[in-house]
């Protein structure tokens, strides 16, 4: 008999992939777990209200979409509405050619993104002559390989370091490594040329936000900031559901994302961008579109999967599912893997193509319980088995016999005095070849109830207690409070992410030349620099220097607002950044950083750069600061 | 306290003694346990695997024999058939109120308020360990730990968390039969973090779990049971 496609992947997927899953998947959840924990008193009151949220924005979806437009439009966006994947397409390929000149180079930096997953952009742009590169380091390796990624989050979860060693090799990286420090190096050594040479920019969108028409991106690599910075023209592609309604929303929802798709309190950067540079601004690029893209989106608003579009793409429902665990992502052919695949696959792209994910699933329900937003999967993976057998025409025997002999008791009672004879319950209601093939048949334990309870004289024993009442616990969702946390503790959080706090005469080492922003005092600079260091540009420099607007104390980040007299590379492109922060500017939460926010780009930086494509090993430095050094001044 | 006991069809076929278990339990904590011979299956089955015209019909029947009303309360030894009356009965039948029905535990320490097992006498003789695997539906319907703090009341008595407790058997009923290889990797994964505990005796509150797996190779050797007869056992039941 034909095995569903992903039983049959299952069964040729090689042993190593699915230990490879498995372990990098137990590790997430349970970092998840911790890290929400220690960030909510109420986890599941913060998913409540996250949920909330989002079941307002698509309640409200049309008038939402139209204000976010008007808004980014304001701030320069140029918007295009694209209703299905070709045409998203199409218009992405006529940027690009518009923006390029003759002569110039056909590379396009391309961040991480599902939805250009979604639409297979690279496809397209190769097909109209452009040469895209992905520049995360998971989805390098998946474009060199030839491979599809298996994870919303981790691309290449499902490969090993041996794997990535033979291929960087195979490609002409580097001489051969197996070490992931020299494999993260050989990376950005190729993908700066990259960002160096791209006049195109391409990313994808973590949340637009309604009443300010900004978008905000979140990523550990530096990649994303480099597509949506460096080039000329940045083109970001956003599914019309990714909005949320203000700002003051945002840091419950980046808290739940980092939390529940990599355990961290925060990504290394949240990236606010609102436009392209603004006419008194010096880098940045000078053309920003937008294109949002329906692809099946409205038909599913407007359906009974709606909730299916409140996902913010944390992946915590692949790393829990233990379907995924054995069958890893591929097995789903299509580029949402796991549960929310399963739901969203169908949802978007029919019931007839992909509706047969929705049996791959032993209904455990641990899907929903880590969902951020609390998307009902296992009842809708439930509704869309039931959709695709109404549309099947004729009697299924089995059920029918099944539901025949549950409505008639004498039929049911012989049924089963019949069962020893007829090969135990596989033979009843299961289809007993599948069954049979991996277990043995279940046998009767022990004496039959039916018999018993018939000679049984049962009498009560014990007096009965009193009912208890259930009591209601009001659960205020907030942050565990550091309202009282001194700065030791911002520091302690600081250093924990892998920063380096600089003592108040300490020199930062090992750098030969630097470049900074104009609003930096020199003094501040002579004081922790070797005298004559060469000052260059930001490319070419060893330490970029910067001011923070503020950090915040829970997560031990740093807020860089975007001014005229900056420059946004600074802080990026070299290998260390050093950052001057004034101890009096420090706040507690998230939520009073972005209450600072004006209508300029922004960049929240938790930490040094980092990967943890590889096997999930942590390597700093991928394509931002490796190096972090943080000199408070009062 | 009235009540009536819903068998499960896993327990009417294979599993008499949980069903015997559980009726001496809920008498002896002072119920009055009435079971209704026509009764066959809560038409989970058909409904998990698409099939709910067939599954309202078998709903219907069960509806029609043990109400699942407030007034006399329909207790089940299974978080999944539980979960079944009270949410897929609802996806059925979006129309009508919905049904009501009671895991074990639930009538046990939410109803009747009972903190320690058991109620009079000594519990275990000798010192006894279990594995306690928790059903997924069981956590659905919200049981949290209930099962394994009352368990853990009993005199004698160690009960032993596994890894990953969180994790499913893979049973999903005609899925383990449909997905056979993810279905019995996914058991053996469990059995895997059963074992390392050291105990062979594992307990759990749903039978569809046990069966699966038990039936896998990798069981050779382990005891399954349902908590309902730890529970009549260590009452001298």
């Amino acid at each position: 008999m034909k095995k569903p496609p992903v039983e049959e992947f299952a069964r040729h997927l090689q042993p190593s992939v699915t230990d490879a899953v498995r372990s990098a998947s137990i590790k997430k959840i349970a970092s998840r777990t911790q890290v929400l924990a220690s960030i909510f008193e109420d986890v599941e009151a913060a998913r409540s209200i996250a949920s909330e949220l989002k079941d307002d924005v698509l309640e409200n979806l049309q008038d939402y979409l139209a204000e976010f437009i008007e808004k980014a439009e304001q701030n320069g966006f140029q918007i295009h509405l694209a209703a299905n994947a070709s045409e998203a397409n199409q218009q992405i390929a006529e940027i690009c050619s518009q923006a390029l000149q003759l002569g110039d180079s056909r590379l396009i930096a391309k961040a991480k993104s599902m939805a250009t997953e979604e639409i297979e952009l690279n496809h397209a742009l190769e097909e109209a002559g452009f040469e895209p590169i992905e520049t995360d380091l998971g989805e390098y390796v998946v474009q060199i390989d030839h491979d599809h990624p298996s994870h919303i989050v981790t691309p290449i979860i499902h490969k090993t370091l041996k794997d990535v060693a033979d291929s960087f090799f195979r490609n002409g990286l580097g001489s051969y490594s197996d070490s992931p420090e020299e494999l993260t190096m050989q990376a950005r050594k190729k993908l700066r040329g990259v960002f160096k040479s791209a006049k195109i920019g391409i990313s994808g969108v973590n949340f637009g936000i309604v009443e300010t028409g900004k978008i905000v991106l979140v990523e550990n690599e530096g990649n994303n900031r480099f597509c949506t910075t460096a080039p000329d023209v940045h083109i970001a592609v956003m599914g019309i559901e990714k909005l949320l309604k203000s700002e003051g929303n945002l840091p419950l929802f980046l808290r739940l994302l980092a939390g529940s798709a990599t355990g961290q309190a925060l990504t290394t950067y949240t990236h606010f961008i609102s436009g392209p540079r603004k006419s008194d601004e010096q880098d940045g690029p000078r053309e920003s579109h937008l294109v949002i893209l329906d692809n099946g989106r409205r038909r599913v608003l407007n359906g009974k999967y709606r909730s299916v579009l409140k996902c913010i793409r944390c992946g915590a429902c692949l790393n829990v599912c233990p379907v995924y665990r054995q069958a890893s992502g591929h097995a789903y052919g299509n580029v949402y893997p796991g549960p929310i695949g399963a739901v969203l696959a169908p949802a978007l792209h029919g019931i007839e193509k992909f509706g047969h994910l929705a049996f791959a699933s032993s209904l455990c329900g641990a899907c929903e319980e880590v969902c951020p937003v609390k998307i009902p999967l296992p009842k809708m993976l439930i509704e869309i088995r039931n959709d695709q057998m109404s549309q099947r025409h004729g009697v299924d025997v089995t059920w029918e016999s099944f539901a025949f002999g549950s409505v008639h008791p004498s039929f049911w009672k012989f049924g089963l005095k019949m069962l020893p004879l007829t090969g135990g319950l596989a033979g009843f209601h299961f289809l007993p070849a599948g069954w049979m093939e991996f277990h043995s048949l279940p046998k009767r334990v022990g004496r039959d109830f039916r018999g018993w309870f018939e000679s049984a004289n049962l009498a009560p024993s014990a007096s009965t207690t009193e009912e208890k009442n259930n009591t209601e616990i009001e659960n205020p969702v907030m942050a565990n409070d550091v309202g009282n946390a001194s700065l030791d503790d911002f520091l302690t959080r600081f250093r924990a992410l892998g920063g380096i706090a600089l003592g108040s005469e300490e020199k930062v080492e090992g750098v030969q030349s630097y470049c900074a922003d104009d609003d930096v005092p020199m003094e501040w600079m002579e004081k922790h620099l070797d005298p004559g260091l060469k000052r260059v540009n930001e490319w070419d420099a060893d330490l970029g220097i910067t001011m923070a607007e503020t950090g915040i104390l829970e997560t031990g980040s740093v807020l860089i607002l975007n001014k005229p007299n900056r420059r946004r590379l600074n802080s990026l492109a070299p290998p260390s950044h050093l950052i001057f922060l004034s101890t009096a500017k420090i706040v507690s939460r998230i939520e009073d950083a972005v209450a600072m926010l004006d209508n300029r780009t922004a960049v929240i930086i938790t930490g040094p750069s980092r990967t943890a494509d590889i096997e999930g090993i942590l390597i700093r430095g991928i394509h931002g600061p490796g190096k972090l050094f943080l000199c408070l001044v009062d | 306290m009235k009540i009536r006991l819903m068998l499960t069809c896993l327990c009417d076929a294979l599993y008499g003694e949980v069903g015997i278990a559980t009726a001496k339990v809920l008498e002896y904590a002072g119920c009055t346990a009435e079971f209704l011979p026509n009764q066959t299956c809560c038409g989970q089955p058909a409904f998990n695997s698409g099939h709910w015209e067939e599954a309202r019909k078998t709903a219907n029947h069960a509806i029609s024999v043990l109400e699942f009303g407030e007034q006399c309360p329909v207790v089940v030894p299974s978080g999944s058939c539980t979960a079944m009356i009270r949410e897929g009965y609802h996806l059925l039948f979006p129309d009508d109120p919905k049904k009501v029905a009671w895991e074990l535990s639930e009538i046990l320490v939410d109803h009747l308020g009972i903190k320690s097992w058991p109620l009079s006498g000594t519990g275990f003789t000798e010192p006894k360990k279990i594995v306690f695997h928790r059903s997924c539906h069981g956590r659905g319907i919200g049981l949290g730990d209930k099962v394994e703090q009352l368990l853990k009341t009993i005199p004698n008595l160690e009960v032993i968390e596994p890894s990953q407790p969180e994790q499913c058997c893979g049973f999903g009923g005609a899925f383990c039969a449909t997905h056979g290889k993810i279905a019995s990797e996914i058991g053996n994964e469990k059995l895997r973090c059963l074992h390392e505990t050291g105990c062979m005796d594992v307990v759990s509150g749903d039978m569809g779990c046990l069966m699966h797996l038990q039936t896998l190779p990798s069981a050779d050797g382990m005891i399954f049971r349902h908590y309902s007869e730890i529970l009549a056992e260590s009452a001298g039941l």
